[in-house]
């Protein structure tokens, strides 16, 4: 006996159903910002708070460069930290620029710090796959900081590995 | 047996190019104006910095006996005056630990945030071993 046309279209529809790819592909949030003429991201979930850049940082005698002092986030301190010496970056955030800056309050397992960027460019969920692993020719003093690269509005942008940040810090490499 | 509440925290504060550091007072003995030529103190405070100082900042005006690490009293010079202040306990914060592995002075120990002003609150234990240190090397390039 053969099959009815009604029993061929169901199981038409069922294998078609069988081939469904599942396009919900994981997306991730990640904070974009500029150091220098260079482009960043950190991870979403590693950024608590982003704060303005003009928040009052009081400096900390006996500490590297790279330590800008700490600021009263509600009645706790968070450090305040430079990103650019461990990138291998100029500095170029004058007094006058503050305003355009902004103080990330970033947290990896067993850290925290508020990082200061030049500008925050974005906040965006991206979809997992547009991370691309970090290209071979990436600058070896980056490379272990550097966990992914996206194309955001056709620039680069080197994701960060937050926890890799705090080492370097925790560990004097930086 | 209970313990008591602490509110405040007293603490001698001095200044030093600018930034003000404290001790804490209970490590504290006595204080008095540095002469040259009569007050012997294990260092000043101005040489635990690399930045060369002219003579005027750095020379010591006061000194401090603090509670030495082995019960021998030591005297720490000072190119300001000191002061005793009490500093509410709300104030004063623990280093945070990305502070504390940074840290190029190990005897910075705390932070308080009073009247709108940072102080850097220094271990007196740890700031004789530094200058005990300083005073080694300086003795052995001489």
């Amino acid at each position: 006996m053969s099959d009815s046309q009604l029993e061929q279209v169901l199981r038409q529809r069922q294998n078609s159903h069988q081939d469904i790819v599942d396009v919900d592909e994981p997306v991730i949030k990640l904070v974009i910002f500029s150091l220098g003429e260079q482009h960043f991201a950190l991870a979403g979930e590693s950024v608590k708070e982003v704060l303005p850049g003009t928040e009052t940082v009081f400096f900390v005698p006996g500490m590297p460069a790279s330590v800008e002092g700490v600021i009263n986030v509600r009645g706790n301190i968070e450090s305040v930290i430079q990103l650019h010496a461990l990138m291998q970056l100029p500095n170029t955030v004058e007094k006058s620029s503050l305003h355009l800056t902004s103080i990330l309050l970033a947290r990896s397992k067993h850290m925290h710090s508020g990082l200061r960027v030049d500008r925050l460019l974005d906040v965006l969920d991206v979809a997992q796959n547009q991370v691309q692993p970090p290209p071979e020719a990436l600058p070896d003093y980056l490379k272990p900081y550097v966990s992914g690269l996206l194309q955001f509005n056709g620039l680069a942008v080197a994701v960060l590995d937050v926890d890799a940040l705090f080492n370097a810090w925790q560990t004097g490499q930086a | 047996m209970s313990s008591r509440v602490i509110t405040y925290l007293p603490v001698v504060l001095f200044r030093h190019q600018g930034q003000c550091y404290a001790i804490e007072a209970s490590a504290v003995k006595k204080q008095g104006q540095f002469d040259r030529l009569a007050t012997e103190v294990l260092g000043n405070f101005s040489e635990l910095f690399t930045a060369p100082l002219a003579s005027a900042e750095s020379a010591a005006v006061q000194w401090l006996e603090l509670q030495g690490n082995a019960g021998q009293a030591w005297r720490l010079g000072l190119s300001a005056a000191a002061e005793l202040i009490e500093l509410p306990v709300q104030c004063v914060y623990p280093l945070p630990a990305i502070l504390a592995a940074l840290r190029e002075m190990p005897a910075l120990h705390a932070l308080a945030l009073f009247q709108n002003e940072l102080i850097a609150l220094l271990d007196a234990a740890v700031l004789q071993q530094m200058l005990e240190r300083k005073s080694t090397e300086c003795k052995k390039t001489l």
